[in-house]
């Protein structure tokens, strides 16, 4: 894997390699950590996240001809999720209809603040051949500072991303401003636990085991100490239902998953 | 599909129109379908696509945003001022899209 | 009756409401389904995903239409009071009863899909205290005011023969139901004939639940009837 000794060598890290090779070699390291986050979801939750996806879009209802927002998912899962039920709807409704006319698919935008997990969803996203149609749009923006319309939107996600916001009142205003009328917000996100005993558990689990899996799955011990701090940090349940209902939203409700390891909730723009 | 090189983009993105990069990799362009949603994060209006600087422009406050490999880079931050604003001066009596004038 | 969500304020209830009526108009061509939400989303011009206040999707349509009907059953006999005066208790049952189940033929073709949902181990326990409610509105507003160990025998008859009577009309095609009304009568008849002394009055419910079975026993008969119904038209 490495060429030293090479002519024209630059610094790499620790190693020395060719010049050409180092513009390969940085965005294999962006593109590596992007692909490293999905395996470092699997780890963390012991494969859970994929049912807690499957429930934020069952709850969520996605019909054809969506206008769908997927805020901080820039990888793609919960985007893809969306846009196949889309497509099944689609579907239904077609076989069912006498229309002439053909029944729309809709769109799913997927927005995050870092370009390389979007390049990463991207990437995804042409390996299982969706959104070949035009289904899916990817683009680079602020959760705080949306660059999209007022009500433009049937709905908006937001799994996993909200915790690492900064101002998360901010983020609940845009998700507001950008949602139509009877438009739903549904956020996943982990949450304090529900039943007691297992949170010594988790506590253990948490703060010991994931920086440790973080260093060695991802060279990232620090930056998964701060994941794991800022799930602390993350107010409860209901704390986080009047923040929603703060920025606007009416019928304003949460579902724990998992004993509660995470939540989902969810509001509407009346 | 084959693994891809930084730089290039696989067809996912809407309706793109394919163009070559300096690497010689298929790019897609921007899908001017999607104005009907953006807007700029700042001041929330609509924005204007311009293929010449690749970028999104805001009328309303003067910014502009790149478009990079058909992904627009829509944070606060990626916003740079465009600076032939002034209507009176020579280069922008030149209408956008002609490539005498256009800058690079 | 009138069963409020907790965690909706007045503003969100208020439009839960609207919605679940207007989805209503919907379930003849769109089925017991998030769909028909949907449609009714789209009647109040509002988004589809506003079909998302109702959490339990086609479940939560199925029970609002129900507490509207047993709504409706309380204020329509209240409306009758003299009328019912004027006949024995046995006569006021049947005809509460027969009330009741009118309001399932606008709806008639997909109640047994809506059967089939409330059967559903996350439903069914909704669904029970729904049909409970039904037999003590019942009996209370036809004059049984007694409250000895006999009326929970009552009050599991009265639900026992409402359901028996609610399968068979799923596929009678009698003109104004007059077979179903003839079936309720010998239901009724056999309360009546068991309906004295306790160990009797047991047998009779077991017999007569005997007869029905388990909810998702009802639920099952009802699709096979159902099926025998499309293949007939």
């Amino acid at each position: 894997m490495y060429t030293a000794g090479e002519d024209d060598t630059v610094s790499f890290g620790f190693q020395d390699i060719n010049a050409n090779e180092k513009k390969e070699r940085v965005g294999q390291v962006f593109s590596s950590v992007a692909s490293s986050y999905d395996t470092m979801n699997d780890l963390m939750s012991g494969g859970l996240h994929r049912l807690w996806k499957d429930r934020l879009v069952t709850r969520l209802q996605p019909f054809a001809g969506m206008c769908h927002l997927d805020v901080a998912g820039g990888t793609g899962d919960v985007a893809f999720r969306v846009l196949r039920a889309m497509a099944e709807d689609q579907t239904r409704q077609q076989e069912e209809s006498d229309a002439p006319t053909p029944v729309q698919l809709g769109q799913v935008h997927v927005c995050d603040i870092n370009p390389d997990m979007l390049r990463e969803g991207q990437r995804k996203a042409g390996q299982q051949r969706l959104g070949e149609g035009g289904g899916l749009s990817w683009i680079v923006g602020d959760a705080e500072q949306l660059p999209f319309q007022d009500n433009s939107m049937d709905a908006y996600t937001i799994a996993f991303g909200i915790r690492n916001v900064t101002n998360i009142d901010a983020a609940l205003d845009e998700a507001f401003r950008v949602l139509r009328k009877g438009g739903a917000l549904h956020c996943l996100e982990f949450s304090q636990l529900a039943l007691p005993g297992l949170r010594e558990l988790y506590d253990a689990y948490s703060f010991r085991v994931i920086p440790q899996i973080g260093r060695v799955v991802a060279n990232d011990e620090a930056s998964y100490q701060y994941l794991v701090e800022s799930i602390r940090r993350f107010p409860d349940q209901k704390t986080f239902a009047s923040l929603i209902r703060d920025a606007g939203f009416s019928g304003v409700s949460y579902e724990n998953l998992s004993g509660g390891i995470c939540a989902i909730h969810s509001g509407f723009r009346l | 599909m084959r693994a891809y090189k930084s730089g290039a983009v696989p067809y996912s993105t809407r309706g793109a129109a394919v163009g070559i990069n300096e690497e010689g990799h298929k790019i897609a362009d921007f899908d001017e379908g999607l104005l009907e949603f953006l807007a700029c994060p700042l001041s929330k209006t609509p924005l204007r696509w311009d293929a010449d600087t690749s970028s999104l422009i805001c009328d309303e406050l003067g910014v502009g945003y790149p478009v990079k490999n058909g992904m627009p880079n829509l944070r606060p931050v990626d916003g740079h001022v465009i600076e032939a604003r002034d209507k009176e001066s020579s280069s922008s009596q030149q209408p956008w899209g002609d490539t005498d004038a256009s800058p690079k | 009756m009138g069963y409020k969500i907790p965690y909706l304020r007045l503003h969100a209830q208020e439009l839960r409401d609207r919605l679940l009526k207007a989805a209503l108009k919907h379930v003849k061509s769109k089925g017991w389904s998030v769909a028909a939400l949907q449609s009714g989303a789209e009647d109040l011009q509002m988004s589809k995903s506003i079909s998302g206040i109702v959490q339990n999707g086609a479940a939560g349509l199925i029970e609002y239409f129900v507490d509207d009907c047993n709504q409706r059953l309380e204020a329509g006999l209240d409306s009758r009071q003299e009328e019912l005066a004027g006949m024995r208790v046995p006569e006021r049952v049947r005809m509460a009863v027969r009330m009741r189940l009118e309001m399932l033929i606008p709806y008639i073709d997909t109640w047994p899909q809506a059967l089939g949902v409330q059967a559903h181990p996350a439903h069914v326990a909704t669904a029970v205290r729904q049909r409970a409610e039904l037999a003590d509105d019942i009996w209370h507003a036809c004059g049984d005011t007694s409250t000895d160990y006999n009326w929970y025998t009552k009050r599991g008859l009265l639900a026992a023969v409402y359901a028996a009577t609610e399968l068979y009309m799923l596929t009678d095609y009698s003109p104004g139901y007059a077979d179903t009304w003839r079936s309720l009568d010998r239901r009724l008849a056999d309360v009546k004939r068991l309906g004295g002394a306790a160990t009797e009055a047991r047998q009779a419910m077991s017999s007569v639940l005997a007869s029905v079975g388990s909810m998702a026993e009802w639920a099952q008969e009802a699709v096979i009837q159902a099926q025998r119904r499309r293949q007939q038209s």
